[in-house]
């Protein structure tokens, strides 16, 4: 895979939070939410991103966007490193990268229309001349999304949860962006509205050529989207391949058993839900070693003496276990 | 066949808003047997939620039970008295609900709260019985180190103990009859796969009835005996697991089942339903579904479908079975 | 903001006031107000005979047909000087507000938003200004400064400002982490956009209803004001001032107090009923049980 093909390369990346107490706000603790993560995305594909609570799958989402700063490591757009730029030159980089949040009802904002709320980014660019300019390019993407003229002076409390997404989906497009990440963008939605949101993500990537970063606890939903799945677990990525490989010949010990913790749908595959023991860590202060040790049915004692790093196992697919 | 543990017959359940009549519950028909684990499956504003308040009897106001029979071990409770209903809730039928650490209240130890409901419902009185009962419960739950958790506050559990505790203060009554709404869907899906497996065996250990909410396909499939289908406030199918999953009868349950993602798939393209969810306020006359039914007729513009038994347990409301 | 949304907002406008005249409350309130306001701005043309022209032989003569409310000891007409005196508290009414706006707004402002130690140091200087009770502030001010409707003015918005400043601050706290906030940042706006923008707009309600809910102790303070001498300055007419020149005649002449008490007294019960009234239209729970 040649640099060329790479929209994005995450090198090391390291975003901590820090515990305070006290009135002179001493720290008493570090909350390792991104620790080391080294991540490339290839320009037209869909990275499917899993991870459970807590294991930093929003926060990193949120530093490769620059909404929380990360703490070290590069995150290269396009061949730029993007946390070098000053914030204003960065302010025209982002037209490039977008994001679509989790909760429609929450990320747009219940005082402005659906006009407003879609062509905000054009406005807050000065991209458009007039109000007319901005009312067709609000007519064309609310078409592109599958809405009509009739809602563009609607509220987002007018809408039902799968037409706000959609509003929000044409709101990032608005500015033409080549990079979109998606936060759980149907988790909070009914099971048949999902679907559709789905398609259209599908159908406008085809369209547009865009590349995704797929954010979702959701599994089954990101086997059909992705490409390639990388799986995190507190902070670090523990396995990132093809989506089929990832899904049907799984390595580390934790992405096994997240795997066989879905419930099937197929009642005759009942009984085959195994759970993993135990709690993740409290990513506050992690071990020096494996972090998935304590819950791990295969770990070793020498599991104990490192942490393990990510190692080719096949063709494109990568563990970090001691195992191999 | 033994007298079942909960029938619900024909329950309306209403919501008088200025803006109109909802009808969240519109003639819903339910069985749980003894020893059954039965699922309730359906989309947002199908009126799950509402069954459930329902047959405790604490929908909130504009809400009102306006017709129908709750029958729970062999006694109506729609028409028992207030003061009565209060042993019941809690006592003989418990209920945990979809967010744990905010079902608790914040005020108060585990402890506290496993005890106020051991007093209550089992009359004990001597402290250190109740404190080993609360063992006793904790460690059912398998909640590690029961004896220093016992002391902490929700806030400082994580969303699997907090379920477990309100597991535990659901049982510490003995209940008959555990209402699960909607148990894990804020919780990861390694947790979840935790407390199924603890709900699992709670029902085969102790006989426990369960009567589980969800809109996740997979949890009812790994957990329920039965299934009952919601659409609209209406349950419009019901039967074994199987019969519903393998081979579903209504249009709906089987375009549900089909717009699920699964795992193994292939395609990169999902199905769907065509149309949307019907405002509950104005639902569609006849069979409320007819309007997105790819097999919709005349009549089931104008009629609602008659309830058909396709065989011993497979009841579903559909024109197309008459 | 575009044409749409103008005139949406309009029509929700009206809708607001149509929600507030349904009610018992607000319909007093807003007749109330309006009967008050319409003095005050027509008390030129309402008022019988100029509030400053002494008449001395007619002093402290009761309500008659030629003085409807009597004459003061300076043989002024009791009416006019009390229509007149509207004018005070509804400038008051309006401007204070403004004065209390422009210092607490921006400051609640920059608190809430960039917190931290810029945080703390205004909130210790607001908290300083709200412990203290209004009146000693607008009284220590007056007396700084000197009296006179314009320090009144100012006086009594240097002592409400804090009250605005933490309404706004808290308003911005909690808007601060909302994710259509995070969403216009990823859109690309900087922090004056999204303040403006998205945090202003909705801090208009609490800060409405904080003013109308307020208005009638201002008003209050400024009669207090008056009656105590630092106010408005005589021969301009005050409620105030107007009670205060009455109280050594109490006896002869009740009415030169008992008038203005009653006006007073009718304008506040009348802004505590509006804002009583908005403030449950505004509030998107209590609207609800109405519409």
């Amino acid at each position: 895979m040649s640099k060329t093909e790479a929209l994005l390369e995450i090198v090391d990346l390291k975003k901590y939070f820090y515990l305070r107490k006290g009135i002179l706000r001493r720290v008493i603790g570090r909350i390792h939410a991104v620790d080391g993560v080294n991540l490339t995305i290839r320009r037209g594909e869909t990275l499917g991103l899993i991870g459970e609570s807590g294991s930093g799958k929003t926060t990193l989402a949120r530093c490769i966007l620059r909404l929380i700063e990360p703490d070290d490591g590069k995150v290269i757009f396009d061949g730029e490193d993007i946390l070098k730029l000053s914030k204003k030159e960065f302010r025209r980089l982002r037209r490039k990268m977008q994001m679509v949040f989790q909760d429609p009802a929450s990320s747009l904002d219940p005082r402005m229309t659906v006009e407003a709320l879609v062509t905000e980014g054009l406005r807050l660019h000065g991209l458009c001349k007039d109000r007319e300019e901005r009312r067709d390019i609000a007519l064309k993407l609310l078409k592109d999304v599958g809405l009509g003229e009739e809602h563009l002076h609607k509220y987002p409390h007018e809408l039902s949860g799968g037409m706000k997404q959609r509003v929000a989906i044409a709101r990032a497009l608005a500015l033409q962006p080549e990079f979109l990440v998606l936060d759980e963008p149907t988790s909070a939605l009914d099971v048949s509205v999902q679907a559709k949101i789905l398609n259209l993500l599908i159908n406008l990537q085809k369209k547009y050529n865009l590349t995704y970063l797929f954010i979702t606890h959701d599994i089954s939903v990101v086997a059909h989207m992705s490409d390639r799945i990388a799986v995190m677990y507190l902070g670090k990525i523990v396995e990132i391949g093809e989506t089929n490989q990832v899904i049907n010949s799984p390595y580390h010990p934790y992405v096994k058993a997240l795997l066989s913790s879905i419930p099937s749908t197929d009642p005759k595959m009942r009984g085959r839900l195994k759970a993993p023991k135990g709690e993740p860590p409290s990513p506050l202060n992690p071990p020096p070693y494996c972090r998935f040790y304590n819950r791990c049915p295969l770990a070793r004692p020498a599991c104990k003496e490192s942490e393990p790093e990510l190692k080719e196992i096949e063709n494109n697919h990568y563990v970090a276990c001691h195992l191999y | 066949m033994s007298q079942p543990l909960l029938l619900v017959e024909d329950l309306k359940t209403y919501f008088y808003l200025p803006e109109g009549v909802l009808r969240a519950v519109d003639g819903l028909n339910l069985i749980v047997n003894r020893n059954e684990i039965v699922g309730i499956i359906g989309e947002s504003g199908s009126g799950k939620t509402v069954t459930a308040l329902s047959i405790l009897r604490i929908v909130p106001p504009p809400g009102r039970i306006v017709d129908g029979k709750i029958v729970f071990d062999g006694e109506n409770l729609l028409e028992k008295s207030e003061e009565e209903m209060m042993k019941i809730r809690g006592g003989k039928i418990s209920m945990i609900f979809q967010d744990p650490i905010s079902s608790l209240d914040p005020l108060y130890r585990v402890k506290d709260q496993l005890s106020e409901v051991i007093r209550m419902h089992r009359g004990l009185t001597d402290e250190s019985e109740i404190k080993e009962e609360i063992i006793r419960l904790l460690s059912m739950v398998k909640i590690p180190d029961p004896d220093r958790l016992m002391n902490a506050y929700p806030h400082e559990l994580s969303g699997g103990m907090a379920q477990r505790v309100m597991i535990a203060i659901a049982l510490a009554s003995n209940p008959l009859l555990l209402i699960a709404d909607e148990p894990t869907s804020n919780l990861d899906v390694t947790i979840q796969a935790q407390i199924l497996e603890l709900l699992r065996e709670l029902h085969e250990r102790r006989g426990l009835s369960i009567l589980m909410i969800s809109h996740n396909f997979g949890v009812i499939a790994e957990l329920c005996d039965k299934v009952v289908v919601m659409y609209c406030g209406e349950a419009i199918e019901s039967g074994s697991l199987i019969d519903v999953f393998e081979n579903p009868a209504h249009p709906y349950t089987k375009g549900l089942l089909s717009v699920v993602p699964k795992l193994h798939g292939v395609s990169k393209h999902f199905e769907t339903i065509p149309g949307s969810l019907p405002n509950p306020l104005n639902p569609p006359s006849g069979c409320k579904f007819h309007p997105r039914c790819p097999k919709a007729m005349n009549i089931c513009r104008k009629v609602k479908p008659p309830r058909c038994k396709l065989n011993r347990d497979h009841v579903v409301s559909c024109h197309l079975y008459t | 903001m575009n044409l749409i949304s103008k005139s949406y907002y309009a029509w929700r406008f009206l809708q607001n006031l149509k929600l507030i005249w349904s009610r018992k409350d607000g319909k007093a309130g807003m007749l109330i107000t309006a009967f008050i306001v319409l003095i005050a701005v027509a008390a030129p043309i309402l008022s019988p005979k100029s509030p400053y022209t002494q008449v001395l032989e007619d002093k402290l003569k009761p309500p008659s047909l030629q003085y409807p409310f009597g004459t003061d000891h300076l043989g002024r007409d009791l009416m006019s000087r009390i229509f007149h005196g509207a004018r005070a508290s509804l400038i008051v009414g309006v401007f204070s507000v403004l004065v209390a706006i422009v210092i607490g707004v921006p400051l609640g402002l920059i608190a809430g938003y960039y917190g931290g130690l810029i945080d703390q140091v205004i909130e210790v200087i607001t908290s300083a200004f709200w412990s203290f009770p209004t009146f000693l502030i607008a009284l220590a001010f007056a007396a700084a400064f000197g009296p006179g409707l314009q320090n009144v003015l100012i006086a009594i918005g240097v002592a409400w400002w804090a009250g605005f400043a933490r309404i706004v601050r808290g308003e911005v706290l909690s808007l601060r982490e909302r994710r259509f906030i995070e969403a216009v940042r990823c859109l690309g706006a900087n922090d004056a956009q999204i303040i403006v923008y998205h945090i202003l707009p909705n801090c208009i309600n609490p800060l409405l209803v904080y003013s109308i809910l307020n208005i009638p102790s201002m008003i209050l303070i400024e009669a207090s004001l008056s009656f105590l001498g630092i106010g408005i300055q005589p021969p301009h007419p005050s409620w105030g001032n107007i009670i205060g020149s009455g109280r050594p005649y109490l006896r002869e002449a009740p009415w030169i107090v008992m008038f203005p008490t009653a006006f007073l007294a009718l304008t506040l019960i009348g802004l505590i009923l509006l804002g009583d009234a908005v403030s449950n239209v505004l509030n998107p729970r209590l609207r609800r049980r109405m519409i």
